[in-house]
């Protein structure tokens, strides 16, 4: 098995850079220079950049090595780099949404989320490519971004994934310690799937949206694109939290301490796929629950009981509720600089849904997500395939993929479930396949222990990708 | 739902508000992504949502989705 101490320094996970930077191996200052180096070259070599911060993040990083050494208040993230989708808010940087048709919506502040990693002393070195406006109206291929396609860094003819793309490439080409990414639908499970790195989607309403441009306000959530399951963890603790400028932010603090868990005591329930055309993803996948089994727990066959119609229902409330934020913008003569013409119709679609329309979708999801939640009442962890296909083809459009897409998204974000996605294996192209493990609202410490877990004794995770 | 409802619904409450008109091909996708709205429409008023087992539950409808609470 591969050992993170084989690894080189810009793959290392932010608990070994951390330690690194502790014992006076590294400085903050240097870890940024390489990390800035990366990204002009590595990073934007994959469309993955939005915009470079150096001057800024040089500063910050000189800043942390002086807390360092003097002394003063610290944490693990303490001088490590991370990246931001564009889809937040930061001080100092033009924040696009991955759109070609904002400049710049002018939002000269730190979103929440950026602003509770830059307390814990973490270090903003770029914003990251996304796909525009998150991809709210569907989009038809890879190319739909003011960056262009963000490309896989395991194979440059496939794409990253999304709508975090850049976050996605940017931590598997090793040019962010990791990466601030948001999820409506399948927007960091994706990714991390794609580009083989660790996703974490939190709950909804674990941190705090503020600063974060909106697509659909009842499923919009943040999340981590990580190394590790371990450095997701790391992460959670400085972002989750109340915040009062976020309605939906209720939810509490937490702190990640690695170590002991009664695996014996979780319920682990097996989500069933079809999986007979994907054969190479059914085999990664049955050793992951092997794996799963050594980690002492006993995972059995699971199926969600539903009548509701979710997939339609979370499509429906996404399609709405982005076209009505992104209403004025939608109906002006701007709509057509989109990169993506399947999106500037669906958007405008969108306004054709009703008031009643929509409440009606709503009144289902209410039934839909008590139906979802029975399955906590006989299982406390849920586990299956994040996708059955690998990364998409970069050149091809989305339609033109005839491998089963699966996936979990609907239901999950539909209901607001915390999952995570780990790298698994590989699939026929030699492209990273993803393992999801989802967990009831609030349960990411259960999900992050056995992801934890699982990587201590798998090291997928510490595959470097051929192309960089 | 009857087939074309959304088109309706796009040319007589949206369509006029639009700073710009359509191109053809911007047009023709349009088309498309209203029909596939009106399927979605289909399927969410085929479900009879008074008809589970605690139809209560269906005038619970909220922004707030049943998990902002531990």
């Amino acid at each position: 098995m591969i050992s993170e101490f084989d690894l080189p320094v810009p793959f290392r996970s932010i608990r070994h850079l951390s330690k690194l930077l502790s014992r006076g191996e590294v400085t903050s200052t240097a870890l940024t220079s390489m990390y800035l180096e990366r990204l002009e070259k590595q990073g934007r070599s994959f469309n993955a950049v939005a915009q470079m911060l150096p001057e800024y993040a040089l500063q910050a990083a000189n800043d942390a090595d002086r807390a360092r050494n003097t002394g003063g208040d610290r944490s693990t993230l303490t001088g490590i780099p991370f990246g931001a989708k564009d889809l937040f808010a930061a001080v100092g940087t033009h924040t696009r949404w991955g759109s070609p048709a904002h400049d710049d919506v002018g939002w000269n502040f730190d979103a929440a989320a950026v602003a509770a990693l830059k307390s814990a002393g973490a270090i903003l070195a770029a914003k990251l490519a996304m796909v525009e406006l998150a991809g709210g109206g569907s989009y038809s291929g890879a190319g739909a971004s003011s960056t262009g396609p963000c490309l896989n860094p395991w194979n440059r003819e496939h794409w990253a994934g999304g709508s975090s793309s850049g976050s996605g490439a940017a931590v598997a080409a090793g040019a962010v310690a990791c990466a601030l990414g948001s999820e409506t639908w399948g927007s960091v499970t994706v990714p991390a799937a794609f580009c083989g790195v660790t996703g974490l989607r939190p709950t909804y309403g674990r941190i705090s949206r503020y600063g974060a441009m909106a697509l659909s306000w009842s499923m919009d959530k943040v999340g981590i694109l990580a190394r590790t399951a371990d450095d997701c963890g790391i992460l959670l603790s400085a972002l989750a939290g109340a915040d009062v400028r976020d309605p939906s932010c209720t939810g509490p603090s937490f702190n990640w301490v690695p170590g002991h868990f009664k695996a014996e005591d979780l319920r682990v329930g097996i989500l069933a796929h079809d999986m007979t055309r994907t054969p190479e993803v059914e085999q990664s996948f049955m050793a992951a629950i092997d794996t799963l089994v050594l980690c002492g727990l006993h995972p059995v066959p699971a199926e969600l009981n539903l009548t509701a119609p979710v997939d339609s229902v979370a499509s429906f409330i996404i399609m709405a509720e982005g076209s009505a934020a992104h209403r004025e913008f939608i109906l002006s003569n701007k709509l057509t600089q989109l990169a993506d013409s399947v999106q500037q119709a669906g958007l405008l679609a969108g306004l054709a849904i009703t008031t009643s329309d929509y409440i009606r979708a709503q009144q289902i999801r209410t039934v839909a997500v008590n139906q979802l939640n029975q399955i906590w009442k006989d299982f406390d962890l849920l586990v299956a395939p994040t996708l059955l296909t690998e990364a998409l083809p970069v050149d091809r459009p989305f339609v033109d993929n005839e491998t089963p897409w699966g996936g979990n998204g609907g239901p999950g974000n539909l209901a607001g479930w915390p999952s995570i996605s780990l790298p698994m294996g590989f699939g026929p192209n030699a492209l990273p396949l993803g393992l999801e493990l989802i967990a009831p609202p609030f349960a990411e410490e259960a999900l992050l222990h056995v992801a934890h877990a699982y990587q201590l004794k798998t090291d997928w995770h510490l595959r470097l990708p051929l192309c960089v | 739902m009857d087939s074309g409802y959304s088109r309706d619904v796009f040319d007589a409450a949206i369509r006029p508000m639009l700073a710009n008109s359509l191109s053809a091909e911007l047009e023709s996708l349009l088309q498309k992504s209203l029909q596939q709205l009106d399927g979605l429409l289909d399927t969410i008023h085929q479900f009879d949502v008074e008809s589970v087992s605690e139809p209560a539950l269906a005038f619970q409808a909220t922004l707030r989705t049943g998990n902002a609470t531990e």
